[in-house]
């Protein structure tokens, strides 16, 4: 029995582990089987969702979209992006781009005008182009004086020689008893040179045949300005010339010559004069004595620039700007708007206009835009103004800016600087507001004043006095200036 | 009609040489954007692994200081990344010509 019992145990035992194995077998494939059935249906899913509307969701299903805070991030975040990004555009998209051409202007001329006979006397006051850009004259004397002016003035005249290469050679001098402050050549007749000294006295010279023969200059009356400095002189161009001296034939009954010309000074004294002037027929008659703001009863600015809108004949009508404004700039800031009024007791000051806030060096109107004129003041700020309105289109703060000077064919100002060992003129698009990268403008002096002529459509040659008493003639390339359709519109 | 965020990232997208805006969530998922799906995911964890070690540099320097925005100028572009807690804002711009 034991033995029966013990083979019938044994097979047993083995059927049973046959029988185990087949189950194992069977329960892995149906396990693999229903795995892929899970997968498919999860698929399809998913498929549904993306078709679904939006009456589909519950409330709580929108609230999650878009994300809960994204509003709150945004509303917190954004404005300081939109500063970078307006940062961005004065830094990164502008001058300092590398796509960006560089121009480079090109030393033509040093000239070391003053002798070195005295230091005091060493600076250039001022510098002024002929009209066909082919003479060039500086006035050199004291920069600041303390009470009167006690030196004398001297004007060199340096004239354009084409042989053996183009290059300015000293051709004249002209004394005055007095420093120089201004020097204007007229802008259409080369011979005419203005200029005017500390002691208030306006001068003209004809320089017709390149030297100075007696009795070609001619001189304002005694007491003009009030013996004090004249500030500034501008020549009239046709039309405004023959506004005055319509003026001049209403007013006092004198006849005009076929060659008189207008020259506007102004001085510390608070007064605008309008000269009608002939170097041939020894005119020098005053027209008109303009009191600035003397309607208010305070004490006459100190005037330091002044400067007429140009006139635009063939402007749109829309774009028209009044043809009879005037700017005058003085040393408290203050920027006066004024009218030409032919009346001699008549204040022509129309408008204040918010100013600087110290003196201002220069003001001048586009010759791109109508009405729009920049001023720069001594704490170096430029702004740029349209008569239309008080406040300032545009202020840009600067760097030690000491003189400025629109270039013609471009709305772009030419800045003198008084930094040294840097960048001694700087180039801004009056349009965008921006520098324009200019290489070869660099030296170590302070620029004191500054004259542009146009040479032909594709160059302007930039005359730069400094404190030292040298003088640097560079050429610029402006046709090379890229300007979009926005910058020429401006 | 578009929701504040789109209208806002619409507004960032057409300033002056802004070429691309991406909203980037706490998972670094973006999930607004201007840009293609594939360089708005590049941008998003290449951005998020840089704010996350900048911010680690900034309070390494000054434990109470934190890092609120990030500049990144090259040659070609510039990234703007303004960082916060749950989300972060990127912004691509090119100069302009």
């Amino acid at each position: 029995m034991s033995g029966l019992s013990g083979f019938d145990s044994e097979a047993v035992g083995f059927e049973s582990i046959a029988s185990e194995k087949r189950t194992g077998t069977t329960s892995g494939t149906q396990t693999k089987f229903e795995e892929s059935g899970v997968g498919c249906q999860t698929n399809l899913s998913c498929n549904k969702g993306c078709t679904a509307s939006a009456e589909d969701f519950t409330d709580d299903e929108l609230k999650e979209y878009p994300p809960p805070g994204l509003n709150e991030f945004l509303r917190r975040v954004v404005p300081t992006m939109m500063d970078q990004l307006n940062q961005s555009d004065k830094l990164y998209n502008s001058s300092d781009s590398e796509d960006e051409e560089l121009l480079t202007a090109k030393l033509f001329q040093e000239i070391k005008v003053q002798d070195g006979s005295g230091d005091h006397q060493s600076a250039i006051l001022s510098v002024t182009w002929s009209s066909a850009g082919n003479s060039l004259a500086v006035s050199i004397g004291q920069l600041n004086h303390e009470t009167w002016c006690q030196s004398s003035g001297l004007i060199k005249v340096f004239t354009l020689k084409r042989a053996g290469g183009e290059r300015f050679v000293h051709s004249l001098d002209i004394s005055e008893n007095n420093c120089v402050t201004c020097l204007k050549y007229h802008p259409s007749v080369a011979a005419l040179l203005a200029y005017g000294s500390t002691s208030g006295e306006v001068v003209l010279c004809n320089l017709m045949n390149g030297n100075m023969e007696e009795g070609t200059q001619l001189a304002s009356p005694a007491g003009c300005h009030g013996s004090r400095r004249v500030t500034s002189l501008k020549w009239a161009d046709a039309p405004l010339a023959n506004t005055f001296l319509v003026m001049q034939i209403t007013n006092k009954g004198k006849r005009r010559g076929a060659a008189d010309q207008v020259l506007f000074s102004a001085g510390c004294d608070g007064t605008l004069n309008a000269w009608q002037v002939n170097a041939s027929s020894k005119v020098f008659e005053n027209i008109i004595c303009y009191n600035i703001n003397a309607s208010r009863k305070t004490s006459p600015p100190n005037i330091t620039c002044f400067d007429f809108i140009k006139s635009f004949p063939l402007r749109p009508s829309d774009d028209k700007r009044p043809d009879d404004i005037f700017v005058v700039g003085t040393d408290s800031g203050k920027i006066f708007l004024c009218r030409i009024k032919s009346g001699v007791s008549e204040d022509p000051v129309f408008d204040v206009l918010d100013g600087h806030n110290t003196f201002v060096l220069d003001v001048e109107f586009s010759y791109q835009k109508a009405g729009v004129f920049v001023s720069v003041s001594i704490d170096s700020e430029l702004r740029v103004y349209d008569v239309n309105q008080r406040a300032p289109v545009m202020v840009l703060s600067l760097e030690k800016i000491s003189c400025m000077s629109w270039l013609p064919t471009v709305p772009c100002v030419v800045l003198g600087l008084a930094q040294h060992e840097r960048q001694l003129i700087q180039v801004y698009n009056m349009s965008s507001g921006k520098p324009v990268r200019v290489d070869g403008l660099l030296g170590n002096a302070c620029i004191t004043c500054l004259a542009v002529s146009q040479m032909g459509s594709s160059s302007c040659r930039i005359a730069a006095g400094d404190r030292e008493g040298r003088l640097r003639v560079w050429e610029l390339p402006t046709r090379r200036f890229r300007m979009s359709a926005e910058d020429l519109d401006f | 009609m578009a929701n504040e965020a789109d209208e806002t990232v619409r507004k960032l997208s057409s300033h002056k040489g802004v070429v691309g805006v991406v909203v980037v969530n706490g998972e670094g998922i973006p999930i607004k954007s201007t840009l293609d799906n594939h360089v708005s995911v590049q941008y998003a964890g290449l951005m998020g692994s840089l704010i996350d070690k900048a911010k680690a540099v900034v309070r390494d320097l000054d434990p109470t200081n934190d890092l609120t925005f990030l500049r990144i100028r090259s040659k070609k572009s510039e990234v703007m990344v303004a960082p916060d807690k749950d989300f972060i804002l990127i912004v691509v711009q090119t100069p302009i010509e």
